[in-house]
């Protein structure tokens, strides 16, 4: 990762700053955040060593609602949806094993208050297009009160994105994946490459 | 390169171990090819790249083959200090940025000029031809501004901005006249010419993978460029899993004799005999080299006596900048991933016009505009679907790279009270920004918000996150060049006052440490030193 890549992830804006740590987990971006140096507590969201995928941030019953977020957030379409390329175990092993102690501890935070949210909201128990609804207001919502699901939303939604994009089916067959450009050309039109964003 | 072509047998002392042009293992790797996303486990930083990985964007699964491990070379700090490195034949110059800017007379004049430290004993006419040669070797794309104080070089054809890069170069130019938005200058091959970019080169294919090693040797390295036009010659020998403990000192003939070194793999001693000696171990590798090299004559180290010998030490700040996104420009796209963004060359300090009374010298910056991800908020589901496969918009970010003074209490020494696995003395930092750097640092942030806003982008955030010395991997001085032998260490020639067979080119040498990147001008500085010394031979002076 040079140095220029970072520039390219620090500005990685999604509707609210994308956090410095996701940027660099993902693409290498540039986290200045001191790293914490202890362990974070792992006691409400213990890894499971029973469930298959080995979980390494989640509880199984929290993975299992993180399948159906990430998939309200990219649902299967013509397209695949974010499980199908398996989105939510990249996002469970990142987080358990790759993202610094500060940022786990952040995103629990989020996460647990998320979770809470969607299931005061009966989540689960609604259709495709009243969830991507409920999501969406919360998104958008500014009460003071939402604030920590609401970060732990745009969190998830852009972890979401970021995973999916960088995956091997969506990159390849859905993007402009080009491994080999042989030369850079400054301005091109976005309908010449079918208004499609390169994959890498 | 320059002593084999001159007809030297050229003995190449490598600690680390040998690597081939062409062997980059993840040259060829996606994001998804790669374990855990190209990044790095927390365990595996904590055990085995704590310091490498202080940024915590340097070290991943891409290129930590290229990085030391801490847990195998240790060192100590009084001050934080963020040694980058990797032991391996070809060294930085696999990993390295590639931007090469040339410095001019405000920089050479500077420290007399302000009464810092001491006076550079050479100036830009000394090295402009110098320039020359290297870079039409190394192959240099840019673009000719014009500018004094980062003087034009033997460019290839530039790595063009693209349309809201160019967008920024006029509203900043508009706005702020003497700032200017050029294409990063960088040693990667837009233009190929095997008749003089000899050795192993290649077109760039815009693939944007350089650390991890060109198969295409489109870049500048060590592997593609230099060591196959050196081996071309039959003068050349490498020997990899050497590591140089010290220069050994004839106090007779009052010159350096040869080198002590360990074989890393065999542990053995051995000591090789040489008529001339260029001890560039890179900065800090090559003072501890000379602090290590103890004698009688040179009780604090090898050509010490001026006791500036660690001393002095520099690097650029950085950790500092500012983005935001650009509106307009939907239908504008680009093609190919560009080795190299925007530079903005300094403009502070360069005239009464553009003097600061807060601060000496200056920044630079180095920054990019791209199309990110399209993921408006609110938008989840199928709508987000149809969205998120679509370019985004265009953002903009700059990141500024400020001069550090040299002061003579910012410095490094050998601990001899403890020995790294092979004995030698470990390394210790004792450096750190002061009040010029601060200083500097907010009006970096302050002038990238300007230009940003100049060019009508919103959403503009800016950081100030101060590095520690190390972190640009740009070390300078602790070896420094200057007319007087009782305050430098090095003269003009890059030669050793006290020991005339000894040369020093690498970044050790530098008197101070301007704002652009230094790598070309100390290839400038080995091809001129290397003629010198080769005169000197032929006067019998050496």
């Amino acid at each position: 990762m040079n140095r220029r890549q970072i520039l390219r992830y620090t500005a990685w804006i999604t509707g609210s700053a994308v956090s410095a740590s996701l940027a660099g987990a993902v693409l290498g971006g540039c986290s200045e955040a001191p790293r914490g140096t202890a362990a974070v507590s792992s006691s409400s969201l213990a890894a499971s060593t029973t469930d298959t995928p080995l979980l390494h941030y989640f509880s199984p019953d929290q993975f299992q609602q993180l399948g159906q977020l990430v998939d309200a957030i990219l649902p299967r379409t013509d397209t695949p949806s974010a499980t199908d390329v398996n989105v939510h175990v990249t996002m469970d092993s990142m987080l358990g094993q790759v993202m610094d102690a500060n940022y786990q501890r952040q995103f629990k935070d989020n996460w647990l208050a998320l979770w809470k949210y969607l299931g005061q909201q009966n989540f689960a128990g609604r259709d495709a297009d009243q969830q991507a609804a409920l999501l969406s207001e919360l998104e958008l919502n500014t009460d003071a009160a939402l604030a920590k699901a609401q970060r732990g939303l745009v969190e998830v939604k852009q972890q979401t994105i970021v995973y999916y994009l960088v995956s091997e089916t969506i990159a390849e067959e859905h993007l402009n994946y080009l491994p080999v450009p042989g030369k850079y050309e400054p301005c091109i039109s976005v309908e010449s490459v079918n208004n499609k964003a390169w994959a890498i | 390169m320059e002593l084999c072509t001159k007809g030297y047998k050229t003995l190449v002392l490598e600690r680390g171990r040998m690597v081939e042009h062409g062997e980059y293992p993840t040259a060829h790797d996606d994001v998804w090819d790669l374990p855990f996303n190209d990044r790095v486990p927390q365990k595996e930083i904590a055990k085995h790249y704590e310091k490498q990985n202080r940024l915590s964007w340097w070290v991943n699964q891409a290129n930590k083959h290229w990085i030391n491990k801490d847990d195998e070379y240790p060192y100590e700090e009084d001050e934080r200090f963020d040694w980058i490195r990797g032991h391996h034949v070809g060294g930085r110059s696999l990993m390295w940025g590639r931007h090469c800017y040339r410095w001019s007379d405000l920089d050479f004049a500077a420290n007399k000029e302000e009464g810092v430290a001491i006076d550079w004993p050479i100036r830009y006419a000394d090295l402009a031809s110098w320039y020359d040669q290297v870079e039409t070797f190394v192959g240099i794309s840019g673009q000719a501004e014009g500018l004094s104080h980062v003087p034009d070089g033997k460019f290839l054809k530039p790595f063009p901005l693209n349309c809201a890069e160019q967008h920024l170069r006029e509203a900043v130019a508009k706005k702020f006249p003497g700032r200017v938005v050029t294409p990063g200058r960088v040693a990667n091959l837009s233009e190929y010419d095997p008749a003089i970019h000899k050795g192993k080169r290649g077109q760039c294919m815009s693939r944007d993978r350089c650390w991890r090693g060109c198969p295409y040797g489109a870049y500048f390295s060590s592997q593609a460029a230099t060591l196959p036009v050196a081996e071309e010659t039959g003068n050349l020998t490498i020997r990899p899993n050497s590591i140089v403990s010290e220069i050994v000192y004839d106090p007779a003939t009052k010159k350096a004799t040869g080198v002590r070194i360990i074989d890393a793999e065999t542990r053995e001693h051995l000591e090789i005999s040489a008529r001339l000696i260029f001890c560039n171990a890179s900065t800090v590798g090559t003072t501890a080299i000379l602090l290590n090299s103890r004698s009688e004559a040179f009780p604090n180290g090898l050509g010490n006596g001026s006791g500036e010998l660690g001393h002095n030490m520099m690097d650029h700040h950085y950790g500092m900048g500012a983005s935001g996104v650009l509106p307009g420009f939907e239908d504008e796209y680009y093609s190919g991933r560009k080795p190299a963004g925007f530079y903005i060359p300094r403009f502070s300090n360069l005239d009464e016009s553009t003097r600061r009374d807060d601060y000496l010298r200056g920044f630079s910056y180095q920054g990019s505009a791209q199309r990110i991800a399209n993921a408006p908020s609110g938008v989840v589901g199928k709508a987000l679907k149809d969205q998120v496969l679509q370019p985004g918009a265009w953002a903009i970010s700059m990141t500024c790279f400020g001069e550090l003074l040299p002061y003579h209490d910012n410095r490094m020494y050998l601990n001899f009270d403890k020995k790294d696995q092979y004995g030698i003395p470990l390394i210790r930092f004792d450096a750190k920004l002061r009040e010029n750097e601060h200083t500097l640092r907010e009006h970096g942030v302050q002038s990238a918000v300007e230009m940003l806003e100049a060019a009508g982008c919103v959403n503009i955030s800016s950081y100030n996150a101060a590095t520690a010395p190390g972190a640009c991997i740009h070390e300078m001085g602790t070896a420094r060049m200057g007319h007087d032998p009782a305050t430098s260490v090095l003269n003009q020639w890059n030669q050793m006052h006290e020991v005339p067979n000894v040369f020093v080119t690498d970044g050790a040498c530098m008197t101070s440490s301007g704002t652009q990147n230094p790598s070309i001008t100390y290839m400038a500085l080995t091809a001129r030193a290397v003629s010198y010394a080769h005169q000197q031979i032929q006067d019998g002076n050496l």
